[in-house]
């Protein structure tokens, strides 16, 4: 349980392209239906953010972690704006963080735990693109197996790209990593589920 | 865990013309240059696309989105304007391939600039390049305060 009424923090992972910022949006709008305030914090590696100045266009405010990947370089940062948000909103509901594809998530652990946060207190949704399993199979193995494992739930993304065995074939992966994870198999680019949406806020939008 | 697998190079393109374009047109100039470049990219094997993504500005809320993870058959763009008629666009290109120095990549952009140049439709097209990006840094704290995230002192851009 997170203590004090601090936010519940949100994680968005998954490889490069996978959806991580659709997701992000559309969590964001679902919010914003139910009168939840969030914080967006994204890492993008690469000196300019693509996926921060669309936000902004968007009309939403968001904090930028700058210049480095935040599983090495930019963990203090995170853990600071972290710590900054807690201490300069009262009433926050949630913590939206989308990190860079390229990270490592158990190394941002570290820096959301440092904030008094709980390993249980964070959820993370791991979003897999089924496009891509020959390239997760071949180059990513160790960034799925880290991700499935430290998911809470999954999030099979672009299924109206892929055939039904594709799908199949892409839950069967998680599944064989970690037994009895929860996938939802979903278009992002569609409305969420009402299923996800209860997962992801609970009760409030039950 | 990957960030020194998939380097990230980024482009600043500035694309004109003295004439103006529908949204719709500039969609497809910009698809058209993407094609062009990812198809460059992809004839060397050893380089593998992380995520090719650009962000073409209209003005300060329109845009359109481009997004490419492997060739030129999937690049998908999504066109968020209200406005019709326009001619300046500028574009951000943030290019994740591994195996490719920024040297490459640019040329490679530079020739997809190059051949939409010459497609006929008058337009000019300025590549800038990372060295010269101006860097915009925004978090939340008054103008002359030390940032409390990064340490720095910089504008806060809102």
């Amino acid at each position: 349980m997170i203590k004090n009424n601090r936010p519940e923090v949100i994680l968005f992972t998954g490889f490069l392209g996978s959806g991580k910022t659709t997701m992000l949006l559309k969590t964001i709008e679902m919010a914003s239906v139910y009168q939840k305030k969030c914080a967006i914090i994204i890492n993008e590696i690469g000196e300019v953010g693509i996926d921060n100045r669309q936000m902004r266009m968007l009309g939403y405010d968001v904090l930028d972690l700058f210049g480095g990947c935040v599983c090495c370089t930019m963990k203090v940062t995170l853990e600071a704006t972290i710590n900054h948000l807690l201490e300069n909103n009262d009433n926050l509901d949630y913590i939206l963080f989308e990190p860079s594809g390229v990270a490592d998530p158990l190394a941002l652990y570290e820096a959301i735990t440092n904030c008094g946060y709980a390993e249980s207190d964070i959820q993370n949704i791991f979003i897999f693109d089924p496009t891509r399993i020959d390239f997760y199979q071949k180059h990513l193995k160790t960034l799925f197996w880290d991700s499935v494992n430290l998911a809470n739930y999954v999030v099979i993304n672009k299924i109206d790209e892929v055939s039904k065995e594709r799908t199949e074939e892409a839950a069967d992966m998680v599944a064989s990593i970690k037994p009895g994870i929860k996938s939802f198999k979903m278009n992002l680019n569609n409305e969420l589920t009402s299923e996800f949406s209860q997962h992801l806020m609970g009760k409030e939008v039950s | 865990m990957y960030q020194e697998e998939f380097l990230p190079v980024v482009f600043k393109v500035e694309l004109r013309s003295e004439r103006t374009f529908s949204v719709k047109k500039w969609q497809k100039i910009i698809d058209d240059i993407f094609c062009s470049y990812v198809d460059d990219i992809s004839k060397n094997e050893e380089c593998l696309i992380g995520h090719i993504k650009a962000l073409a500005e209209i003005d300060k809320e329109n845009f359109i989105k481009y997004s490419c993870i492997n060739d030129s058959n999937h690049i998908n763009s999504e066109v968020h304007c209200k406005q019709n008629n326009i001619n300046k666009i500028n574009m951000i290109i943030n290019s994740l391939v591994s195996n490719i120095s920024e040297n490459e990549s640019c040329q490679f952009l530079e020739r997809s600039c190059l051949v939409a140049e010459n497609a006929g439709d008058q337009i000019n097209i300025e590549i800038v390049k990372n060295e010269k990006i101006t860097i915009e840094k925004t978090h939340h704290h008054g103008e002359d305060e030390v940032c409390p995230i990064c340490g720095e002192h910089h504008l806060h851009k809102d």
